[in-house]
């Protein structure tokens, strides 16, 4: 499977160009600056099969372009959440706590993948780690891992979650899904329909690319 | 100093939330002196009241678990920074059909779920105070649509409720006109 590559979207279009605007101040810059810091090797929570099987599922769940760089570091910022043990201020009652449904739940997919291949998750060839998340996904498993945690529900409400949380709070999600980023203090001013501030993402429709381009390169 | 890491409101004083490292006068009671009040919680309820309650000469203490903010300095435009301002203590959410609820249902910190709250908060139309009666359904209230328009703008005064100078509806009601300008 090719992964979408959205920046066509949005050609030229890089939210950080925005950095020394005043769309940032002092105290966004540390914050941002700390995030784009993270080391994507660095993990507290997961023990080495643990973290092993969280990148690999990263990386199905959100792959990303190989030109890319530096990726968004998905796996590290999932594992720098589950190490702070900072909740989301609600758990539905049928998942154990956070870190408990991470550890059991990495371990089950481990267990779901020898099933399948014979080996750990990490090991197998993509399709096959497709096939072992697909089964998560819709609860058609055969591990007596799962015992005690739903896979479709740690599926749909913490893995999903917390992946998608940590991907799109990274600013080269930001630039390739056109988001503006960081608003204060300068916000915007355009507000009608299809009005533009010269500091917001241009959208390349069809025939207007080249266009889009140019006012992407300009945004800052 | 970080607001997380040590109470900020203390020695007489308290952050000033419109200026960066400024502080204002605080009143402050040792540990050992009466008061009339003691609030747990210094949310829109909790923080309002004391205010109130101070202003009519009570001694009031307000306690909060979260921090004293000074926006100006301490809030990056971010929303996963911003996640700090959140209660995020563990509730659960049970039944045939769990909500699924957000992580910023509530905040933590003086001020509460004020600190990021959207600051919308309308007033009932008047024929909504006698519903059953007028629109045939719900209920009426027990009292006249008259008798709230003074809270209505006391509470939006004291929550900084943003909103219309002239109300669209009810007391000096005027029409509003949005003007297009391009
Ligand atoms: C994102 C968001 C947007 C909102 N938008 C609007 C809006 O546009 N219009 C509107 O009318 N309403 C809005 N609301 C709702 C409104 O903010 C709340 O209804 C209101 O603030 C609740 O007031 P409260 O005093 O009950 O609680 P809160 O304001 O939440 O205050 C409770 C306080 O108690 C403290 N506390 C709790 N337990 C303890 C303890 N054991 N010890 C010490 N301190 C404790 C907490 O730290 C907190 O500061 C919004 C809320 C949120 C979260």
């Amino acid at each position: 499977m090719k992964p979408i590559d959205m920046n066509e979207r949005y050609p030229g279009y890089n939210v950080l160009n925005k950095r020394n605007s005043p769309s940032w101040n002092d105290q966004t810059r540390e914050v941002i600056d700390a995030r784009l810091a993270i080391d994507a090797d660095f993990h507290r929570f997961c023990d080495e099969a643990e973290w092993q099987t969280l990148c690999a599922v990263c990386n199905q769940i959100i792959p990303q372009p190989d030109h890319r760089c530096p990726k968004v570091p998905i796996a590290a910022m999932v594992d720098q959440k589950l190490y702070s043990g900072k909740g989301d201020g609600y758990r539905d009652a049928r998942l154990p706590a956070q870190s408990e449904a991470w550890r059991k739940g990495l371990a089950a997919i481990n267990a779901e993948a020898a099933l399948e291949g014979g080996k750990p998750f990490c090991e197998l060839a993509q399709e096959q780690q497709r096939v072992v998340l697909l089964k998560v996904q819709k609860g058609e498993v055969a591990s007596p891992a799962w015992e005690g945690l739903s896979p479709q529900l740690f599926f749909a409400k913490r893995l999903l979650h917390d992946v998608v949380t940590a991907y799109f709070a990274h600013p080269a999600s930001w630039s390739e899904i056109g988001f503006g980023g960081p608003a204060s203090p300068r916000g915007y001013v355009r507000m009608n329909f299809d009005r533009r501030d010269p500091w917001e993402a241009s959208e390349a429709r069809p025939g207007r690319e080249e266009e889009a381009r140019r006012e992407n390169e300009h945004v800052g | 100093m970080s607001a997380e890491s040590s109470p900020r409101a203390i020695n007489g004083r308290a952050p000033d939330v419109f200026r960066p490292s400024g502080w204002v006068a605080m009143r402050e009671y040792s540990e050992d002196e009466p008061v009339d009040f003691a609030i747990v919680g210094s949310g829109a309820g909790g923080g309002t009241l004391a205010c109130k309650l101070a202003e009519h000469g009570f001694s009031v203490v307000a306690l909060d678990a979260g921090p004293y903010w000074r926006p100006l300095e301490d809030f990056a435009s971010d929303e996963m920074h911003q996640s700090k301002l959140y209660w995020t203590d563990e509730r659960i959410v049970d039944g045939e059909n769990p909500l699924q609820l957000g992580s910023n249902n509530s905040g933590k910190s003086v001020g509460g779920s004020t600190v990021h709250f959207a600051m919308v908060s309308l007033r009932f139309r008047p024929e909504w105070f006698k519903s059953l009666s007028v629109l045939g359904y719900g209920a009426d209230w027990p009292l006249d649509w008259r008798e709230m328009w003074h809270y209505y703008a006391e509470v939006e005064q004291a929550l900084k409720v943003s909103g219309p100078v002239n109300y669209p509806w009810g007391r000096n009601a005027r029409a509003i006109r949005i003007a297009r300008t391009n």
